[in-house]
């Protein structure tokens, strides 16, 4: 090498030893900067989100968590599932329960300046019945009369039979009142810049990057739940979409956001140590095995218990989720849902034996070398079809492989089959030949949603969401009569008789919950997690120095 | 090729036949371009349309995130507004009529209109592809200076360099990137946004295994030439070696190179796809996922068509360039 | 203008190709070639007989063993359910190979009739061929996979299909290219001199001669067509768990790159490694042949 040539090689090489150094110096100061706890007015929140949906409101979960922060519902849900105001400051209903009757709060406008009023409220569920919402059809279309406005303040909602769980229902973020005279755009604009009169308005919506939320100042619509009446205390909501879980958590720890939703399990433990982390659990099915009832091996109601023994759930999804989700032993509603019976968690613990002895007894013989039991020339054989990466994500396929491999220790063979989106959500794998067991979960505030999964599926009444195919009319007679009274001790008794005739009869077999959660760095505060779905609200959280 | 030889006019009569090569070369591409971009929206349309599945029915479940059987009552407003139960033929008609009218349709999913959609996320994209084949090529032409023709350690090296180059998986390359020097050197930031210091890991992403691909065919090319005689007697007559390398050698060594460089095109934009994944960037990527994953046929046929004309293009520019940058096509 | 010419076209005898025989030339048999070539052989024990060298099964858990790290009982670590890290890659060896070799077999034939016939078949045929060539380009592999996985679901022989299917075009137009280069050389015409029929000429002279030049781009087809099946699996069109294949061995340790490393590093080091040995014994294959024709 000539010495021109090594004099420009060291600049070269101190050049970039110098850039480093500078933006390594620049590198954006992180989280641990010691907080005092005095508030700081304005500022922005980025949050980092992880999926992004096509649309600001609808009937995605996805969503009613964006929708959320713009719109507000009639009501809203605690913790512990009791019912507070919000755009509704008080409730009758009539004796038959047919007739609800909601005042509305006074002196509310939508953030385009139309008055919010009983009106409006009739437009909306006007709009959704129409096919403007899909999941608020799959609650209410059986149960929906008329709603009326009395006048400016008093909304009059009739149905066709009781339908207790109405309230919870109404606090989610599905059913969030848009302006009328919003909804009379185009489904477009709809989408992308709903109008409501929450503590957020849609900004700018960089499609595959981030959506802005800009402060309402007029908000005084905020739930009786909420921290603080009044305007959200920060500027702006920069909610960025991050799907990859590294990136996501990286962009925490490097103070790119501050914070984020769906703390990695990998990164639980630390998470927990340097911020402050929030866990939801949410109500309604869990994360479960729905076993097809009417075609394959699983008809026999044996062989069904029999995969239930065979799996040490808490194994299972303790090692799957690195400790972060609980396991979940009840198959038809969560722990957090109310009406939840915990004795029903305990029916089928991990016993392989009996498992065994189940299978044997049913006529499944193990034959020979092959540990895959056989029947009347039949291979055990069922094949699960899931939605890796759409409604299973990463840690919930290594728990579906490690089912697999007990399930296979008592002699099933398990076929994994990891379904794109697309042949997925064109219902391919939803007929009864299609599947043998298929999870799956939905959140729900209540335990109503038993009605949604277990209604029968019959050629002139179709239930598509009966995924067991399972029709008992006891069953189902059971989850209406729960649905029908207000007292909720004997609501709690009939839910508690529905979840222990499916649990006996193994139609479904509960896997984990599924959980919401959130990382909060230290400097940011009162950021928390609304209860009927796990959406989180921003409208109190506040900086502090 | 004519030449005049009269001194001092020698130039301008060569480059104007130049320009009529070039220009002669040009526009039948450029007809047999629109031909092919057609050809490649119908073939999309076919594709989309075959595939497995009640279109209505997908529509419908996404927007709930179920994914159940559906009633014909409940299909039947999605089926009016985009016309799925018309025969094929008529369907494709449509299609058709509305591409030969400039009209590339209104999205199924975001009932936006398709340009607008792709308009939007275009230039990330681009910006990404064209950065990273840059970086491509100066690292292959670095990289293939140093090392092609030493001594015989230094060429081994090199030689297993690119060879491991070319044979690393994208998104792993990219993860190993994001987690040493964002997350943990902290010199780049983890969500890459559409800023400039934003673009220079996705870019080394993609840029490095297509720099390992395209600098063995430069290599070859480049020892090819070195070999020649006309080395050794420029050699003879003082050059140094430096000189040779730069002003004869290499111009031989990048027609390859350049050759590629049209093909690299689209194996960049699947790797854009893994690479704005990875480090958060917005782009065609995302969206061309999203539309396959819905059916979105409109969107679909939109990034397809686009990439046909990109690859009209850039061959065309290769074409060009090839004539431009080719020792042969000048008189020795 | 043979712009779209590749490789070198057939060309004369180098000056300093060594004389002699066999023998004389693996005497300067390379040391880079000895290494790979012995690692391409433990590559195919591992996937023609895998329990020789890993024989416990890649399948079974053991929850209570979870992201170990490489230590005596598991020399390469486990997995998130336990799976011993070390028996999922050798036995993964034999469907990550047969990807490679099936997608790049698959993709050469097509490439092979397309490009002969564009190459042979005079002006429009040619003009034919290279237009839909221009067309096929416009689908990126990505694309093509999306959909024969959305049709015919995820497995090994998706994932050739789709690749293969994919990267054809490419190889297509380099085929294209070298028998253009060869029908314009000198063996069509001496060997019709000669009073050769056409279809000896083809066998004996055009297609060899077209493909010798590929042989190294062959051998970096199977490393790539690997390279592509991981990145597959990275969108979710791998094959299913819990198979061992490398692809997706490289995706599920991706979650745990911060905290258990070798589940990422590992498997990505053994894709480099076989597509180096893979190239590296391709390229003296290639040098062998092409020193055979002087």
């Amino acid at each position: 090498m000539t010495r021109r040539r090594t004099q420009s090689v060291t600049a070269i090489l101190a050049t970039i030893a110098a850039g480093a150094l500078l933006l390594t110096g620049c590198a954006a100061a992180g989280s641990s900067a010691s907080v005092t706890g005095k508030r700081v007015s304005g500022g922005t929140i980025v949050y980092g989100h992880e999926q992004e949906p096509p649309c600001v409101t609808g009937g995605w979960i996805q969503e009613a968590y964006l929708s959320r922060q713009v719109l507000d519902s009639l009501v809203s849900q605690t913790a512990k599932g009791t019912i507070v105001p919000w755009l509704a400051t008080g409730w009758t209903v009539s004796n038959d329960q047919k007739v609800w009757t909601f005042t509305l709060k006074k002196g509310v406008k939508f953030t385009d300046g139309t008055p919010f009023n009983a009106q409006a409220v009739v437009d909306n569920f006007t709009y959704w019945l129409a096919g403007g919402n899909g999941t608020v059809s799959a609650y209410l279309k059986d149960y929906y009369a008329s709603s009326v406005a009395r006048d400016d303040s008093t909304f009059q909602l009739t149905l066709t039979k009781p339908y207790s769980p109405l309230l919870s229902v109404l606090s989610q973020g599905y059913f969030g009142i848009q302006s009328p005279t919003a909804l009379k755009r185009s489904a477009a604009v709809n989408c992308e810049d709903p109008i409501g009169t929450g503590p957020f308005i849609v900004g700018k919506w960089a499609r595959g990057q981030s959506i802005t939320f800009t402060r309402n100042p007029d908000y005084n619509s905020a739930p009786a739940n909420a921290k603080h009446q009044g305007p959200a205390y920060v500027d702006t909501l920069v909610w960025k979409f991050l799907a990859d879980p590294t990136t996501r958590y990286g962009s925490l720890t490097s103070g790119e956001t501050n914070v984020i939703y769906d703390v990695p399990s990998v990164d639980w433990k630390a998470a927990k140590q340097s911020y402050s982390v929030q866990q939801y659990i949410t109500p309604g099915r869990p994360v479960t095995l729905s076993l097809n009832t009417v075609h394959g091996p699983f008809t026999d109601v044996n062989v069904r218990r029999a995969l239930a023994y065979s799996l040490d759930r808490k194994a299972i999804v303790k090692s799957a989720f690195n400790g972060s989700v609980p396991e979940e032993g009840n198959g038809s509603v969560s722990r957090s849902t109310p009406g939840y019976d915990a004795s029903v968690a305990n029916d089928y613990t991990y016993d392989p034996a009996k498992a065994k002895a189940l299978l044997s007894a049913a006529g499944w013989k193990a034959s020979g070398t092959s540990k895959v039991r056989e029947k009347d020339g039949q291979k055990l054989q069922i094949t699960i079809p899931y939605g890796l990466g759409s409604i299973i994500t990463p840690e919930g396929s290594t728990a579906l492989q490690n089912l697999q491999q007990q399930a296979q220790a008592v002699g099933f063979s398990v076929k994994l089959v990891p379904v794109q989106q697309s042949a997925f959500f064109s219902g391919k794998y939803s007929t009864p030949t299609a599947y043998d067991a298929s999870p799956g979960y939905w959140t729900s505030p209540t335990a109503g949603i038993l009605y949604i999964n277990y209604k029968q599926n019959l050629p002139d009444s179709p239930n598509g969401n009966n995924t067991t195919f399972y029709n008992n009319p006891t069953l189902e007679n059971l989850i209406i009569q729960a649905n029908s009274t207000l007292d909720t001790t004997q609501q709690d008794a009939l839910y508690a008789k529905a979840q222990q005739l499916i649990s006996d009869q193994a139609t479904a077999i509960g896997l984990y919950d599924q959980t919401t959660s959130l990382a909060v760095q230290a400097g940011l505060k009162d950021v928390w997690i609304e209860a009927s779905q796990g959406e989180p609200v921003f409208s109190d959280a506040y900086f502090v120095k | 090729m004519t030449t005049a030889t009269i001194d001092g006019l020698e130039r301008p009569e060569r480059s104007a036949t130049r320009v009529l090569f070039i220009v002669r070369r040009i526009v039948p591409r450029m007809l047999s371009g629109v031909l092919v971009l057609f050809a490649a929206a119908s073939l999309t349309f076919l594709a989309q349309a075959l595939l497995p599945g009640d279109r209505a029915t997908l529509l419908l479940n996404q927007q709930t995130g179920q994914t159940i059987q559906r009633t014909a009552q409940e299909l039947a407003p999605i089926n009016a507004e985009f016309g799925f139960n018309a025969p094929l033929i008529v369907q494709y008609g449509r299609f058709i009529g509305g591409l030969l009218t400039g009209n590339l349709g209104t999205s199924y999913q975001l009932h936006k209109p398709v340009a607008e959609i792709i308009g939007e996320q275009f230039m990330p994209t681009l910006t990404l592809t064209v950065t990273a084949l840059l970086l491509a090529w100066v690292l292959t032409i670095v990289w293939t200076l140093l090392t092609a023709r030493r001594r015989r350690l230094v060429s081994t090296v090199g030689t297993a360099a690119e060879t491991i180059a070319a044979g690393l998986p994208q998104y792993w390359l990219g993860v190993v990137l994001l987690v040493v020097f964002a997350i943990g050197l902290k010199w780049f930031p983890v969500i890459g946004g559409t800023s400039v210091i934003g673009l220079v890991l996705p870019a080394f992403t993609l840029a490095i295994p297509l720099a390992g691909f395209m600098g063995q065919a430069t290599r070859t090319e480049f020892e090819k030439q070195y070999d020649q005689p006309f080395v050794t007697s420029a050699r003879m007559r003082g050059m140094g070696d430096v000189q040779i390398r730069l002003r004869h050698v290499l111009r031989h060594a990048v027609l390859p190179g350049i050759t590629l460089s049209g093909w690299a095109l689209g194996s960049l934009f699947s790797g854009a796809v893994i690479a704005e994944s990875v480090f958060a960037r917005p782009g065609l990527g995302t969206v061309l996922l999203s539309a396959v994953n819905s059916r979105d046929l409109p969107v679909v046929t939109g990034i397809v068509i686009l990439i046909a004309l990109l690859y009209v293009v850039a061959n065309i520019i290769v074409d060009i360039a090839y004539v431009i940058v080719d020792p042969r096509l000048r008189t020795s | 203008m043979t712009a779209s010419t590749l490789v070198s076209a057939p060309r004369p005898t180098r000056p300093s190709a060594p004389i002699g025989s066999l023998r004389a030339r693996l005497r300067n048999f390379p040391l880079a070639a000895a290494v790979a070539a012995v690692v391409l052989v433990f590559v195919i024990v591992a996937a023609v007989w895998p329990d020789l060298l890993a024989p416990g099964s890649p399948f079974a858990i053991n929850l209570s063993a979870a992201l170990q790290p490489p230590s005596p009982a598991h020399i390469l670590g486990t997995d998130e359910s336990g799976r011993d890290l070390y028996t999922r890659i050798i036995h993964g060896t034999g469907q990550s190979l047969l990807i490679g070799l099936g997608a790049t077999a698959v993709a050469f034939v097509v490439a092979l009739l397309l490009g002969v016939a564009a190459g042979l078949g005079g002006r429009v045929a040619d003009a034919i061929i290279s237009r839909a060539l221009d067309v096929f380009f416009a689908f990126p592999v990505l694309l093509v996979a999306l959909l024969v996985v959305a049709i015919y679901g995820p497995s090994v022989t998706t994932q050739i299909l789709a690749i293969g299917i994919g990267t054809a075009p490419g190889y297509a137009r380099m085929i294209r290219g070298q028998v253009l280069a060869v029908r314009n050389s000198g063996y069509v015409e001496s060997g019709r001199a000669v009073g050769h029929r056409y279809g000896r000429i083809l066998r004996q002279h055009i297609v060899p001669n077209a493909l010798r030049p590929l042989v190294g781009v062959f051998t970096l087809g199977i490393g790539q067509s690997i390279v592509w099946a991981a990145g597959l699996a990275f969108l979710g069109l791998g094959v299913a768990p819990p198979s061992p294949e490398w692809g997706a061995l490289l995706d599920a340790g991706r979650a745990f790159i911060t905290t258990a490393w070798w589940l990422e590093v590992i498997p990505g080091i053994a894709i480099i490694v076989v597509a180096l040995s893979v190239t590296t014994v391709g390229r003296y294959a290639q040098q062998l042949l092409e020193g055979a024709t002087d």
